[in-house]
């Protein structure tokens, strides 16, 4: 406006006002004060006056309040840069500065301000006002610069300015804020020199970002330590870079951010994805950096003096299992226990994962572990792979060259060994580092002693030095047990023959005697006496004599097949025990016999051959004494006695001897009367119970003894058996037989068959057939001449191999009869198919018949007939049982009523000159 | 009156004024009470909105208009009456 308004337009304005303000009563009083617009038809609002007093009362006071909170100081310029407003941050008297001064108020122009700026502050002072312009004129939409200004205590302090339009479309003017941004700037620059300092330090450093828990920074260092790339770093990221869960690490992180913020420093063992082990010290530090929180970790490598640190503990316990198996050495009695202590030792001791210890077999050419503590079955299967010394074994295993080249073999990263799948064993098993050590005795390895540590290159130059010293004192150890243990053998052994002497040799009896509890079990002490072995001595000279003791102990070794059963207690004295004997008997033959073989045994001596004699006392456990001294003293008390007697052997107990001697004398009599054709054969008649005619005859042995005369059969067969004797009398009986059978024919006589017994022996043998084959081979009648009479049982304690033989035997003409029938356990099933011609019954049934069996035997002679076989009734001794036997029908008989068993010639005369009917052959 | 119905409402303001500013508060509180989780309120600006205004023929701020279910109806003032704002919008009132 030009000029002020006249009277009559105040008066015209007062009359619209007036207006104004009763039409906005009326709008009032029709909407009862509840509405604040009304429009027109056109959709035009009219704010009601109360409402705009109060709309503009409250804007205002609501924008004053917002500029008013806030910390920054606020300017609004118009157009021009007119400052209009500002806030009270503005109007607080604090730092003053070219580009805001408290003292800039309303009305003065900011532009002209920062355009008149001079001084140290005239470069930002222009920008800005650059920069203000800009968006005043639409030009810029938004302006913002960093500016910094002296503090009046003489600091510096940093602002952020920004001046933004006041309305988007059209310029009408600014808000201009000016911020402190001191803090800020210090932490940013901070970090910057933070930065740049961490990069040239050796130790690894990490920011790591609370919230995102993320890296904010790391050092070259860090991936150095990591022996990783930076992006593969970050990828990791802190929890995966630390190997433990994130949630761990964030407690961790948390309990430093509400602690002092710094941690005590710690040291971790860290291993590298490559496998390899490092130390770290580790210390945190929380800083806050602005609204957020960063954990400073500053991580040092120090491996190396953690490794020092190590080498002495290793040190430590090399030194103990050294100092450990230096004690054992002096304890250690045997082999087993001191190889089994030095691995405990190894093990316990000195913390080794495994330690095994192996010895040469020189013969197999193999190293054999003998002792192994820690070892799992999959790492001592790996490590046998690789014993053999073999040529053609693969590759040298460590073992191996140990043992060749006698210097040890030392892997001090186990993973790497040449074969992949050993590297995984040792993996499984947790071993990363092993040594092996010669045993050298007399120059010469002997075995290997092996430890396996968990640690990568455990075994330094120290360790391999204390440790072959140690493998020395073990070496040494083995080669002291060895003349420890030749020392022993000398006071057990002895030394001509290497059989046990007398100690070792009271102490095994003594074991015998332990384990032979029982009756049945009896244990013989038998000592052996060479005799008039001083002779050879005298004669042949010393080495004579001790080179056929040296092959008597071999004969005695050989004969009882168990070195450790025999022992040469004195100059030409033996002994022997033998465990496990059922009869005394038994020993009593074996002695015999051996006696006998060792005088028939050339021993040898310069190409000329010797025969020694020997005699023996024998003590008997438990008859004879109950431990090993008694038995000994009563063995010996036997020795003596036989060496003055004229007996070879002698037992202890006089009843012993006297029983076995008799037996013993009766069996060497009997050897005598086979050679000596002292049997002889005596004939039993058999007639027919119907027209008592003879119809055959009975062999029946009996030896002639020409000191005491007939020996009857139960005294001399059961040791024919025994012997054996029985298959060459028997065969002998078989001849006779049949010879005597010819001859009869010959003289014209009654020529009858003659049934001859055949032993279980005789019948197992396989030859006995074509024995008889033989025998009968001699004249085409004489298959006619014989029947075998075969017991019951003994045909059936083999049915297959019986039938067989039998039919080959009947196949030659020779008759077969089954004898003492009804005693054994036939199986009738079986005696239908056997090739026999006659049953014959036994005495025992013959004798009770009378009183109980007589249905038994009408049974018997029933089914003989029904399976179309002759019976023969035995043992007849009254005219009652012939009754009898006749009225059921039996068909023929033999025994005392028709005549006893007697010589050949009698026989012939008696039974065969004319007939005979078995009434008369009583007379 | 169907329970699940959603009660759509616009209320027409002059952006700060005090019975605007009533008005909205006294519809907010009465949904929450008695339309919980169904209904819908459209705030619009007479000054910002003219033609919106003059589409609806608003005549005054503040009007309501219940635009769902029907049938429409409007209600000028600062709804500060609840039985009878009830009432208009077919609301029962819930006996305390």
């Amino acid at each position: 406006m030009t000029r002020p308004p006249g009277e009559e337009e105040d008066s015209e304005i007062s009359v619209l006002i007036k207006a104004l303000r009763q039409a906005d009563q009326r709008l009032e009083e029709l909407t009862a004060g509840e509405v604040d617009t009304v429009a027109d038809r056109d959709g035009r609002s009219y704010m009601l006056h109360r409402a705009q007093t109060d709309l503009r009362f409250n804007e205002a006071a609501r924008q004053a309040a917002v500029l008013n909170a806030l910390p920054a100081q606020v300017l609004l310029l118009d157009p021009n840069g007119v400052i209009v407003s500002v806030n009270e941050a503005w109007r607080r008297p604090t730092a003053p500065h070219i580009l805001r001064d408290s003292t800039y108020g309303v009305g003065l122009n900011y532009l002209a301000i920062c355009d008149g700026a001079s001084g140290q502050d005239v470069a930002a002072a222009y920008e800005a006002a650059d920069g203000i312009r800009a968006v005043l004129s639409g030009r810029s939409k938004r302006f913002s610069m960093e500016y910094r200004c002296a503090t009046p205590a003489g600091g510096q302090s940093w602002f952020l300015l920004t001046a933004t339009p006041l309305h988007g479309n059209r310029p009408a003017g600014a808000v201009v804020m000016h911020v402190d941004i001191t803090g800020e700037k210090q932490g940013q620059q901070a970090l910057l020199r933070f930065a740049a300092a961490i990069d040239a330090t050796a130790d690894a450093i990490y920011l790591v970002d609370r919230d995102t828990m993320q890296f904010v920074h790391f050092n070259e260092a860090a991936c150095q330590m990591q022996n990783k790339t930076r992006a593969e770093v970050m990828a990791a990221g802190p929890h995966g870079s630390l190997g433990v869960p994130r949630a761990e690490l964030e407690q961790a992180y948390d309990a430093l951010i509400a602690g002092t913020g710094v941690d005590k420093p710690l040291e971790v063992r860290r291993r590298r994805d490559d496998g390899s082990i490092y130390w770290v010290e580790l210390r945190r530090q929380a800083q806050r950096l602005g609204e957020r929180w960063t954990i400073v970790s500053l991580v040092r490598d120090v491996t190396k003096r953690k490794l020092a640190d190590q080498r002495i503990v290793q040190l430590n316990r090399v030194y103990a299992v050294l100092s450990g198996i230096n004690a054992l050495i002096v304890r250690a009695h045997d082999r087993a226990g001191l190889f089994k202590e030095a691995c405990r030792i190894a093990v316990e001791a000195g913390g080794f994962a495994m330690a095994w210890i192996g010895i040469l077999d020189r013969g197999a050419l193999e190293v054999v572990p003998v002792a192994s503590v820690g070892a799992s079955e999959a790492l001592l299967a790996c490590i046998e792979q690789g014993l053999s010394l073999r040529e053609g074994s693969a590759t040298l295993s460590p073992t191996v060259r140990v043992i060749r080249d006698k210097r040890p073999a030392i892997v001090n990263d186990a993973q790497q060994v040449s074969k992949a799948e050993h590297g995984q064993v040792y993996a499984r098993a947790g071993i990363r580092s092993f040594a092996k050590f010669p045993l050298i005795v007399a120059d010469e390895a002997v075995g290997v002693f092996a430890l396996y540590a968990e640690d990568t290159d455990f075994f330094h130059a120290d360790e391999v030095k204390l440790l072959t010293e140690l493998s020395d004192d073990v070496a040494f150890a083995i080669d002291y047990i060895e003349k420890q243990e030749r020392l022993e053998y000398l006071a057990y052994y002895d030394t001509l023959t290497g059989l046990a002497n007398r100690a070792l040799f009271l102490d095994r009896v003594t074991q015998h005697l332990r384990a032979a509890p029982g009756e049945r079990n009896r244990v013989a002490l038998v000592l052996i006496d060479l005799e008039r072995f001083k002779n050879i001595n005298d004669t042949l000279g010393r080495p004579a004599g001790d080179e056929l003791l040296r092959q008597v102990a071999d004969w005695l070794t050989h004969r009882v097949g168990d070195a450790s059963r025999v022992a040469r207690l004195g100059a030409d004295h033996f002994a022997v025990v033998l465990p496990g004997l059922a009869a005394a008997t038994d020993l009593a033959t074996l002695l015999d016999h051996s006696l006998k073989d060792f005088l028939k045994h050339p021993f040898c001596w310069e190409e000329a051959s010797y025969r020694l004699a020997a005699k023996t006392g024998v003590a008997l456990y438990p008859e004879d004494g109950t431990d090993a001294d008694t038995l000994f003293r009563n063995a010996e008390a036997a020795l003596k006695k036989a060496k003055s007697s004229g007996d070879q052997h002698l037992f202890y107990a006089h009843t012993m001897t006297e029983t076995v001697a008799g037996r013993l004398s009766l069996e060497n009599q009997l050897r005598q009367a086979v050679d000596r054709e002292q049997f002889v054969l005596h004939y039993q008649p058999k007639v027919s119970m119907v027209t008592g005619e003879l119809t055959g005859a009975e062999a029946l042995i009996r030896w002639n003894d020409p000191h005491t005369g007939l020996v009857p059969p139960g005294r001399f067969i059961p040791i024919l058996e025994e012997t054996g004797l029985i298959n060459e009398v028997g065969r002998w009986a078989l001849c006779k037989a049949v010879e005597d059978h010819l001859t009869w024919r010959r003289a014209g006589l009654k020529s009858v068959r003659i049934a001859v017994n055949v032993s279980p022996r005789q019948l197992g043998n396989r030859s006995f057939v074509g024995e008889i084959e033989k025998i009968i081979g001699i004249d085409p009648l004489a298959g006619s001449a014989l029947e075998l009479e075969i017991t019951e049982s003994l045909i059936m304690a083999d049915v297959k191999h019986s039938i067989a033989s039998l039919h080959r035997v009947r196949a030659m003409g020779v008759s077969v009869a089954i004898d003492d029938f009804g005693t054994g356990f036939s199986s009738l099933s079986y005696l239908a198919k056997l090739p026999i011609n006659t049953l014959k019954i036994d005495r025992s049934f013959v004798v009770d018949m009378a009183t109980t069996s007589e249905a038994l035997v009408a049974m018997i002679i029933n089914l003989a007939h029904s399976l179309k076989l002759k019976v023969v009734a035995e043992g007849v001794e009254t005219e009652q049982e012939s009754r009898l036997l006749r009225a059921l029908g039996c068909d023929e008989m033999q025994g005392y009523l028709l005549g006893r068993p007697v010589p050949e010639r009698d026989f012939a005369s008696r039974f065969l000159c004319g007939q005979h009917r078995a009434g008369k052959s009583r007379c | 009156m169907s329970a699940r119905e959603v009660f759509k409402f616009r209320l027409y303001t002059a952006d700060g004024t005090e019975n605007s500013s009533l008005a909205l508060a006294n519809l907010s509180a009465l949904c929450r009470l008695h339309l919980p989780g169904r209904h819908e309120i459209e705030v619009v600006d007479v000054f910002r909105d003219p033609s919106r205004a003059l589409a609806d023929r608003i005549r005054m701020t503040p009007t309501l208009i219940k635009l769902a279910p029907a049938p429409v109806c409007r209600i000028v003032g600062t709804l500060s009456q609840k039985e009878r704002v009830l009432l208009a919008l077919g609301l029962e009132p819930i006996a305390a």
